[in-house]
């Protein structure tokens, strides 16, 4: 647990790790940690919890760390109920941060099947000041977190994560912007006593909502993710109803903002993992299964130094993910998971499938395993200035920032996880992942190849403006956002899986396929990307080999507004009640779809509610290409087929299926001249 | 008025009289000997005046003032930031400029970023914090689309975060991407905003050279009015609590603190230095410097000075570039000039002693909240001070002047009654002019400002992203579109009525009316008088509204619409009083507290302190173990409320929906005298911009905060506010922090 979490050890600072560990079985007693700055505050505690009811069975010596002013004190106590020690420790934590003027303290974990181990520092000093490396401590389930702070000055051990109410943890990269709204919803609950950071908020909310209300877990991932009005608006109309409800209810517990939050929650029968995922899918969220295990991390380096075959996946934007030690994996925060990132029994071989490309030349060889990214890189630097034209790297696990500014005729091998940015400001070098890719993959990238044998994960080809990238797997949001032609350089990108939502956003050159291989000799029902495709799209084309909802693509109002609308040219006598109800009906209420069913000058009043001065209007149909479309896709699928082995049969199926076709409806410089003529 | 301006160094060199100025103005010998010059960059920049002449870019300047700037850093030995859009060739020449890596990626590659002395990453600039660059369309000319790499004639708008740095330490990533690829120091540029000194040390812990903290009012080339005007600190308030973080946490040598935004003169500077930073920023000064007249039109490309021209192959004027390097250059020698001066009455011989002296100035009639941010003492002689609460309350009384031109041409750019873009935020150049800086504030909500999302929390684009704004009230029996409806209009004709009622119809708002006459088909959008309402009518609304006055007995009222099974609102005057008649509402059949700034009453208080009361007091008392606020909406109402930075502050002082009358009639051409001619058709085409328009600026500013679901994560969210040097009293009242506290 701690190697995982110190290979990230790049993403936190020295100011604040923790650990957290829950046991289904727990026990009678509650375990009770505070950070204390001194024996005058020991024994003030003691006698709180006294007056408060609470009998302290045993307690431990304090821990001090070097220099530290605060010490940990463990103590185990005996109490009525979980209620009464929330309100005992809640009372007491009030007093003793004295409002955030001369903080004396505070209580960190206070549950029977919690206990949470946290300070100042790195992950690697807070494990050895609990002694976590000598004795090993077991659980069921483990949560560890090491940050950056930048929400409050982080110097204390009480701003660590995990942050702990009752019997759950919870560990949050991100800043809800929902922070006040929910701050306002525990005190108005009676939670009082916060040491005021965002994250903080995040437990108490998942202990008050389950605890206190007796929320169902699923429920409490619902309440949190705040689903989309419009995916609700397609759910059955019960269910959406349902959800309304349960989420208006709890108004004010919905997180914002960007967030990722791995919780656990010990009930009476069995620990919960719950993990938690914004809307727009900010931070970044893995997670992994093999047969023992689930994982969730930032990063799939940190799950395959414990687990190296499990079976891994991205979940989809704004969803949780929930697995039991009883139920195991509940939710798994994916339609269609197993089709697109494939199975437990399935998974393993996917990233040994093909061996090292055939070369002319030999190959430098470079052994990622024991370096940092900036001894990698700087030895692929070297390989490279002393002339090399092809360098190989084995053992590469999550290094960032590999294969930049690589020049023409240069190719670089590269076997493992590449970690973020990848191959960023290419220039003609040719780059292959034998293996999954991370984060911003080919950004600012000129020219040349980018070649990845598995999934990448969000921004791919991020402002490219040439060459080529194609991926086998599957990629994650915002693929090819900002892409851009520029003269004779068209950048093409070939996807085999699946992408998520904002697929295309700002793109303005170059052509996107999107190939979903997998559901080829499926009658799939379902759409290859998510919502909001080509949002804010100025140019080029995008190609999925799927059926596209038109409501799915750019961003249209919500149904509800639009039917108040439709409703309200009736009332002007611009449509008769059949037109009316046969436009309720419809489930796809996109402009494209509208303009076949609503005469003028109705239309024209409606169009007023999709318009925006910022986007253009975009064309889509779902079609078998025609020559022009051949002619744009045909070279870089043909690629993308010879490199990943795709035989002629398939080759041909994709050529022949049909693809939603995305554009923008081009203006005419006239139009142009007339803006310009009408502005001035 | 900026708390800049009111200041001041305390007490100057003893050796230093009028007299002694006297001499030395004539024999400058001492004066002369002072050094100007700043490190930055842990030592990596040396530049001799402490000056950085702002991130300007190519596109938003009309090309020659671009180069004019990076000349004039040349000549006298400063630092210029050529900003998003792309690397013109002739600015590529001179030396001292930076590189910006901003969102839009425009025109860079790992060439051009080596060309400057250093890299900036853009997260944010003042004048919009959470917003990205934005360059109109009729000034993405064919070279300009070739520059950057875009298609011609379409807005060019940078995504509102970089899609690769969503925290701090992607963020960090970032530095040490472009750090290990070019070898350059790299600086990050963000807007003043919430919580910035704990970013600032963020941005110096993941490895940065320096922070550009760009405050409200700073310059832009075109940015929706909304959120220049609402969102964002001034700078003053800012740069202290950055440099006290900084040292506190041993991160502040070395590492440089740039502070711009409305910087206008060497005192400011000097004070600024003082206050924390190293270096100002200074750009709408240098356009005046080349003749800038300050028309707040740069977005439509025709400025009268040429400074900000669209970029076309034969221009019909140019600015003469001799002239402007040499307005530019004369304009840093004298800010240099008078730096010295002030360092000398200090009795100071190097700019750099004077950084974070925060015991040379002093405060004149700061409230001493303010004073605390700044680390400074204060000297208060007049009283009542500036942002005081008797003066905020008698705005509330009525004032004249309340409606402005600006406001009201806002209103009506909105609608399309003028301008070019009915239904769009409306779009404005250079800094803002908004109160309580420059304006004269018109009521507390003019205190607030509103949080610009950035570094560790993206903004949300709403031109490009999802952004909801659907309220429900009434346990969700009542969708509304957008947080805000029709409030009540006193007198208002059956013709404007009906306009009201079928927008609000159309647009899925709802309109308070006393007409209980409005077309019954319209019913979901009204919320009728209850009073007046017969029980045959009880199909129509789809709410009642019952007037909770002191003594009145309304019981009666209740019992019937409860039979009705209509929502109740009780409608409560903003006043001290109605407050305290809240001990008593009845629990079953009331929906919510509507409250009515428009209700005469004798202790009429301004609207932002009623909610902000109201909302607290519900949400701490009970009713069957929940707290009555989840119970009960509440709604603000009044003539008084002039746009969607009021609507989205009320929102985040705890109302649900705001309800808005005068501006409706304003931005639509409405009065009473012209109610005759007035076309009816015509009226509903405005409303239903004016609502769009609106809707799109309440999404900029829940973007730009990184709100995506309004109603759900900005009501009564005070976090995402701030008062600027607001009465400590007032501010309390309100619940909200005190801008650039901690």
């Amino acid at each position: 647990m701690v190697r995982a979490i110190e290979c990230i050890r790049y993403r936190g600072s020295n100011l604040g790790a923790g650990f957290a560990t829950f046991n289904t079985r727990g026990s009678d007693l509650y375990t009770v940690k505070a950070f204390i700055d001194g024996d005058q505050t020991r024994e003030y505690i003691t006698r709180g919890l006294e007056m408060h009811g609470l009998a302290i069975q045993s307690e431990e010596e304090p821990i001090w760390g070097d220099r530290m002013t605060f010490g940990s004190w463990k103590l185990y106590v005996k109490a009525s109920s979980d209620a009464s020690v929330s309100i005992a420790i809640n009372n007491l934590n009030e007093e003793l941060m004295n409002g955030g003027k001369m903080i004396r303290g505070r209580f960190y974990s206070f549950g029977r099947k919690v206990e949470v181990y946290k300070n100042v520092g790195y992950p690697l000093d807070v494990a050895h000041l609990y002694g976590l490396l000598d004795e090993p401590v077991n659980g069921d389930m483990w949560i560890a977190h090491t940050r950056q702070p930048t929400n409050s000055p982080g110097l204390l051990p009480i701003w660590s994560h995990p942050f702990s109410s009752g019997n759950v943890a919870i560990v949050h990269n991100g800043d809800i912007s929902s922070f006040g709204a929910n701050l306002k919803f525990l005190q108005s609950r009676g939670v009082g006593s916060l040491v005021g950071t965002d994250s903080e908020v995040i437990a108490y909310l998942v202990d008050y909502l389950a605890r206190v209300e007796g929320i169902s877990m699923e429920d409490v991932g619902t309440i949190l993710t705040n689903p989309y009005d419009r995916l609700l608006s397609r759910m059955a109309t019960e269910k959406a109803s349902n959800i309304r409800r349960l989420i208006h209810r709890f108004r004010g517990a919905q997180l914002d903002g960007p967030f990722t939050v791995v919780a656990g929650y010990g009930d009476d029968d069995e620990s919960y993992l719950l993990a938690v995922i914004d809307r727009s899918k900010f931070r970044p969220i893995i997670i992994g299964e093999d047969r023992d295990r689930y994982f969730v991390a930032s990063e799939e380096c940190q799950i395959r130094s414990i687990s190296p075959h499990a079976t891994i996946w991205t979940p989809a934007p704004g969803r949780y993910i929930l697995a039991s030690t009883k139920r195991g994996l509940i939710e798994g925060g994916r339609e269609d998971r197993e089709m697109f990132y494939g199975s437990l029994q399935t998974s393993a071989p996917k990233l040994q499938k093909l061996s090292v490309t055939k070369t002319t030349t030999t190959p430098q060889f470079v052994d990622a395993a024991g370096l940092n990214y900036h001894e990698l890189n700087s030895k692929i630097k070297t390989e490279f200035a002393e002339g090399s034209k092809e360098v190989s790297v084995i053992n590469v696990s999550g290094h960032r920032y590999i294969g930049f500014n690589l020049k023409v005729g240069t190719k670089l091998a590269l076997h493992g996880i590449a970690g973020n940015c990848l191959g960023n400001f290419n220039q003609g070098g040719n780059i292959v992942v034998q293996g999954n890719a991370s984060d911003d993959v080919g950004d600012v990238m000129h020219s040349g190849r980018i070649v990845i044998h598995g999934d990448a994960r969000d921004v791919l080809g991020q402002a490219l403006q040439g060459g080529r990238i194609l991926v086998r797997g599957n990629v994650g949001n915002r693929a090819v956002i900002q892409m851009r032609e520029y003269r004779d350089s068209k950048p093409a990108v070939v996807i085999g899986g699946r992408g998520d939502d904002y697929f295309g956003e700002y793109m303005a050159g170059g052509v996107a396929i999107l190939l979903g291989l997998d559901t080829i000799d499926a009658d799939y029902p379902g759409q290859l990307v998510g919502e909001f495709v080509a949002t804010g799209m100025l140019g080029g084309t995008i190609y999925i080999r799927s059926k596209v909802r038109s409501d799915s693509i750019g961003l249209s109002p919500p149904r509800a507004d639009i039917l108040s609308y439709l409703e309200s040219l009736y009332y002007d006598g611009d449509i008769d009640i059949d037109g009316l109800n046969k436009l309720r009906a419809m489930d796809d209420l996109s402009i494209n779809k509208i303009e076949a069913s609503l005469p003028e000058p109705g239309l024209s009043k409606i169009r007023a509610l999709y318009r925006s001065k910022y986007s253009a209007p975009l064309k889509s149909e779902y079609r078998r290409l025609s020559q022009v479309d051949l002619d744009l896709v045909d070279p870089p699928l043909r690629e993308f087929c010879s490199e990943f082995g795709i035989d002629d049969e398939k080759y041909t199926k994709i050529r022949e299926s049909n693809f939603t076709v995305i554009s923008v409806i081009p203006p005419k410089t006239h139009d142009i001249r007339k803006v310009q003529e009408i502005e001035e | 008025m900026r708390v800049l301006d009111r200041v001041v160094f305390g007490d100057v060199d003893p050796a230093w009289s009028n007299r002694e100025f006297m001499r030395q103005r004539d024999n400058p010998s001492q004066v002369n000997e002072i050094d100007t010059a700043v490190k930055l960059a842990y030592g990596r920049i040396k530049i001799d005046t402490p000056i950085y002449l702002g991130d300007m870019s190519f596109g938003a300047l009309s090309g020659i003032p671009n180069i004019a700037l990076a000349r004039a850093a040349d000549r006298t030995g400063v630092l210029t930031g050529t900003g998003e859009g792309g690397l013109n060739v002739e600015v590529s020449k001179s030396k001292r400029i930076t590189i910006q890596w901003a969102s839009g990626r425009f025109g860079v590659d790992i060439d051009v970023l080596k060309l400057g002395l250093g890299i900036v990453i853009k997260i944010g600039q003042g004048a919009k914090p959470g917003i990205g660059g934005h360059l109109p369309a009729l000034k993405v000319t064919e070279p300009i689309s070739l520059a950057r790499r875009i298609p011609e004639g379409r807005d060019a708008i940078s995504p509102a975060p970089h899609h690769d740095i969503y925290s701090i330490e992607d963020l960090g990533q970032r530095i040490w991407a472009l750090k290990e690829a070019t070898g350059k120091p790299v600086f990050v540029k963000v807007g003043a905003t919430n919580y910035l000194p704990y970013i600032a040390s963020g941005i110096a812990r993941m490895g940065a050279d320096g922070i550009i903290m760009d405050g409200h009012g700073a310059g832009t080339g075109a940015a929706p009015a909304v959120v220049k005007d609402n969102i964002g600190l001034p700078i003053d308030l800012a740069v202290s609590w950055v440099d006290r973080i900084l040292r506190e946490q041993g991160l502040r040598d070395g590492f440089s603190v740039i502070a711009a935004g409305m910087v206008s003169s060497a005192e400011d500077s000097a004070k600024l230095m003082a206050l924390g930073a190293d270096v100002v920023s200074i750009g709408t000064a240098t356009l005046i410097g080349m003749g800038c007249l300050m028309v707040h039109k740069c977005h439509l490309g025709f400025c009268p000075a040429v400074l900000t021209n669209k970029i076309i192959a034969n221009p019909a004027k140019v600015l003469s570039m001799e002239k402007s390097v040499e307005w530019t250059s004369n304009l840093i020698w004298g800010w240099q000039e008078e730096l010295k001066w002030i360092l000398r009455a200090l009795g100071l011989r190097r700019a750099v002693d004077l950084i974070g002296r925060r015991d040379l100035i002093k405060g004149i009639n700061l409230n001493p909240e303010t004073a605390e941010v700044l680390g400074i003492n204060t000297e208060n002689t007049i009283f009542p001070l500036i942002g005081s609460s008797p003066e905020l309350i008698e705005y509330a009384e009525g004032d004249r002047d309340y409606w402005d031109d600006a406001s009201k041409e806002h209103l009506q750019q909105l609608s399309g009654t003028t301008g070019r873009s009915p239904g769009e935020a409306m779009i404005t150049s250079m800094g803002s002019i908004a109160p309580p800086l420059v304006d004269k504030p018109r009521g507390i909500l003019d205190w607030l400002i509103c949080d610009g999302a950035q570094v560790t929390r993206p903004s949300i684009d709403p031109y490009r992203e999802e952004i909801e704004t659907a309220c429900y009230l009434a346990d969700g029996r009542i969708r509304l579109s957008s947080p805000f409806f029709f409030g009540r209009v006193p007198g208002a004709s059956k013709k404007l009525s009906e306009i009201l009622t079928r927008v609000a119809f159309s647009m899925g708002l709802i309109f308070d009316t006393d007409d209980n006459a409005m077309p019954s088909a319209l019913g979901r959008a009204l919320i009728l008088e209850g009073a007046e309402l017969s029980s045959e009518s009880k199909s129509l609304p789809c709410a009642v509204t019952v007037r909770l006055q002191e003594g009145l007995d309304f019981a009666q009222d209740l019992r019937r619409f409860r039979e009705i099974h209509l929502p109740i609102f009780l409608r409560v005057p903003s006043s001290e009083e109605a407050i305290s008649w809240l001990d008593n509402i009845p629990q079953t059949g009331i929906s919510g507290i509507l409250v009515d700034w428009d209700i005469p009453s004798e202790s009429r208080i301004d609207i932002g302190i009623s909610i902000a009361e109201i909302d607290k007091i519900l949400r701490h008392r009970m009713w069957d173990g929940e707290p009555q606020r989840s119970q009960l909406d509440l709604l603000a109402s009044g003539s008084r409320i002039r746009g969607a930075g009021d609507i989205f502050k009320l929102i985040a002082l705890g109302a649900d929906a705001v309800g808005i009358s005068e501006s409706a009639l304003i931005s639509i051409g409405y009065t009473a005298e012209k109610m005759d001619r007035f076309d009816f058709d015509v009226g509903l085409e405005r409303l239903e911009n004016l609502v769009l328009g609106l809707q799109k600026e309440v999404k900029l500013l829940a973007g730009a905060a990184g709100v995506s679901s309004v109603h759900k994560s900005l009501t009564g969210n005070r976090e995402l506010i701030r008062s600027i040097d607001l009465d400590p009293i007032v501010r309390r009242r309100l619940d909200v922090k005190a801008g650039g506290g901690l």
